[in-house]
């Protein structure tokens, strides 16, 4: 019950405070607009919104971010279905039957399936996100710091596993991840590692501008080697939506309770995100589903999979991110950097200190799952306009929020000295495929990383063998290494077996 | 011969890393902690660096050896996709957006390279706003638009749609240049009220 009543305050804190309705709105909005806008990833969206909100309180900074978050995992459905353009790497398994059912003169209501689906999925993960956070939190206030670095460790190594790519690069990616936050003023020694001598690196090097400079510039300059060669839009019928009748969604129940449960647990394991939960959904419904013999031809089994798993891995990611401070996802990463940025580390400690600010966050998700369906409802001719924008434009506005970014962090040249750096770096990993994704999380948590290890190791004498003898972290260490070596196997072994 | 030289350009990145690893290794020496028995402030660096070299290690034989060269695409993603019997195209549909990946042309992307550090070293002399102005037109022409009357419209809107979110939103100190540039930032910073 207290829990119901919690929820209901943080409705009410985001529903009456104006400032708190209008970012959650203007954050719907921007990640609609960002998942249809070529050149531009969710992640990326994202990103670019953090610095808008260093002056902004905590609770709408991340409101603003989340909205975003939220409507992401849907915008792209709609270029899928009526161009396929798929709008987010999540919404490729839509092309396979969201686009067939759009040839075959139903657009619309392929596109009612995906909103269906975004609405129904949204709000069955949000209440689940209600539901685990409590006993995870309250598990979590039982750690001590060897438990601690176990987890995040094996966050860091979920990231580097279910990167995509080959293992190593993701692991190299984390490496350097975690050597960036070790730039800069030791914090348990006072030590300066890594400055070379110079003042700007002696300050340490901000999370923010290896996110913003490795997804965002990197992106830019991926994309200028692509120069010109963007998608031809080839249109599929009509730009509207029209919602599924009750028989015909009696018929997908179990798609639906498969996709949300998967989605869910997919979102609350660190590293994998919503692209992860809509391919494995669509692949179990291809084992599972009733019709999976006529999957792929542009039946409503294979619309549904996908966008409730992506929509519901948004409740499920929230979970390890408000509970202990993990991110669950790339987008997740960022909100908790909007965390940091306001010097709030979530985690148990401010889940039941500041239950407020926790449970308007929990509200603003209900209620971004239902604005973005509704803006998606009425928009949908509007927010498809998007499209046509030029690239190139795009491009130029990118590279700008970006410096941006870095300027509005410290206002110094330095900054942009350092983004413009993680811009190449960001580059190079496209080029030669390795994932950014497991750097930036390296980056980020880092820090936190090496304060529960440090701690750890001066609370128990330089013992570091306490990290496999505590009952609780052993058996995540040991999970960490099984993980590492199956993963090592199998990259090794033969690829045709 | 080909083959041999596609494992060694495949191998190149692994042994870059293993180069930057050794030698922030052997810079880790400059802090770390002449105490034997303690946990020192270059423990959790050797620690990450131990990680990296032996990756870059193993990559390196994977690139050499096996001549590996693995797809963007999850694990996780590719068993899905292979139960459904889609796993060929799993990653050209994850490229539609970005166009066909072998029309790429390098030069661009150093073109763009030089532009964004072009920027961060000219924008102490000539102030945000006329660097700005020369970076968002530059970046619209090399991503290949072709109206440079539209593209210079553009960057001149966009230019002073920043210099007035930085100064009367953010409230972010820009660099004003030197000389007459610097005229022209504060004749631009009095038109908006800031003084």
């Amino acid at each position: 019950m207290d829990v119901f009543l919690a929820l209901m305050q943080g409705f009410q804190t985001v529903l009456l405070d104006p400032v708190n309705l209008l970012v959650l709105v203007i954050g719907l909005v921007l990640g609609l607009i960002v998942a249809v806008l070529p050149g531009l990833t969710l992640v990326m969206g994202v990103v670019l919104a953090l610095p808008f909100t260093y002056g902004m309180g905590i609770l709408p900074a991340v409101i603003l971010l989340t909205a975003m978050y939220v409507s992401g995992t849907y915008g792209g459905a709609f270029t899928s279905i009526l161009f396929r353009i798929p709008g987010e790497p999540m919404d490729v398994p839509l092309l396979w039957d969201g686009y067939p059912m759009a040839r075959r003169g139903e657009p619309a209501l392929a596109l009612g399936w995906t909103l269906f689906s975004a609405l129904a999925g949204g709000l069955v993960a949000a209440t689940a996100m209600v539901a685990l956070s409590v006993p995870v939190a309250r598990l979590a206030l039982a750690l001590s710091t060897p438990e601690y670095f176990a987890i995040i460790l094996l966050g860091l190594l979920s990231v580097v596993t279910l990167a995509g790519g080959a293992l190593t690069k993701a692991l190299i990616s984390l490496a350097l991840g975690l050597l960036f936050a070790t730039v800069g003023t030791d914090p348990t020694h006072g030590a300066l590692r890594y400055d070379f001598g110079l003042l700007l690196l002696a300050d340490g090097i901000e999370y923010l501008l290896v996110m913003v400079g490795a997804y965002g510039l990197g992106e830019v300059l991926t994309r200028l080697e692509q120069r010109g060669e963007t998608a031809a839009i080839t249109q599929g019928g009509a730009i509207a939506t029209r919602l599924p009748n009750f028989a015909a969604v009696l018929k997908v129940k179990w798609t639906f309770v498969r996709s949300a449960l998967v989605g869910f647990i997919i979102g609350v394991i660190p590293g994998a995100g919503a692209t992860i939960a809509s391919f494995v959904s669509y692949g179990i419904e291809g084992q599972y589903g009733k019709n999976r013999g006529k999957l792929g031809t542009g039946i409503a089994d294979g619309i549904v999979a996908p966008q409730t798993a992506a929509t519901s891995s948004v409740g499920g990611a929230m979970v390890p991110l408000l509970t202990m401070g993990i991110p669950g996802s790339g987008a997740t990463a960022i909100i908790l950097a909007a965390f940091m940025l306001h010097g709030v580390q979530p985690g148990p400690h401010v889940f039941f200190k500041s239950a407020d600010l926790v449970y308007a966050i929990f509200a603003s998700v209900f209620v971004a799952v239902i604005g973005m369906c509704i803006i998606g409802y009425f928009a949908i001719k509007l927010l498809v306009k998007v499209l046509a924008f030029p690239e190139a434009i795009t491009s130029a506005f990118v590279v700008m929020f970006c410096f941006m970014g870095a300027l509005a962090s410290r206002s110094t040249i330095g900054d942009l000295w350092l983004i413009a750096v993680f811009g190449i770096i960001g580059y190079l990993f496209e080029r030669y495929r390795f994932p950014i994704a497991p750097m930036v999380l390296g980056a980020i948590l880092g820090p936190l990383a090496e304060s529960n290890f440090m701690t750890t190791m001066i609370s128990f004498a330089n013992d570091w063998t306490v990290f496999f003898t505590r009952p609780v972290s052993g058996s995540i260490m040991a999970f960490n290494v099984l993980t590492l070596a199956y993963s090592f196997y199998s990259s090794w072994r033969p690829k045709d077996s | 011969m080909i083959r041999m030289r596609v494992r060694l350009v495949r191998a190149l990145p692994f042994f870059i890393v293993l180069g930057v690893g050794f030698w922030l290794w052997h810079e880790s020496r400059v802090f770390a902690l002449a105490r034997p028995g303690y946990v020192g402030p270059e423990v959790w660096p050797r620690a990450v660096l131990v990680l990296l070299i032996a990756s870059a290690v193993v990559g390196a034989v994977q690139a050499l050896v096996r001549g590996i060269d693995e797809g963007s695409a999850s694990a996780l993603i590719k068993s899905a996709t292979r139960t459904v019997g889609r796993e060929g195209e799993v990653e050209a549909d994850l490229q539609i957006e970005a166009g066909d990946p072998s029309t790429r042309r390098p030069l661009w992307a150093g073109i763009g390279i030089v532009l964004l550090l072009g920027f961060v070293v000219i924008i102490p002399y000539l102030g945000f706003t006329l660097t700005t102005f020369l970076l968002m037109f530059g970046v619209i022409l090399c991503a290949g638009y072709q109206r440079p009357l539209i593209a210079g419209v553009t960057a001149a809107l966009g230019t002073l749609a920043f210099f007035v979110i930085f100064q009367r939103l953010v409230y972010v100190s820009l660099p004003l240049g030197v000389g007459p540039f610097k005229e022209l930032s504060i004749t631009l910073m009095a038109a908006i009220g800031v003084r």
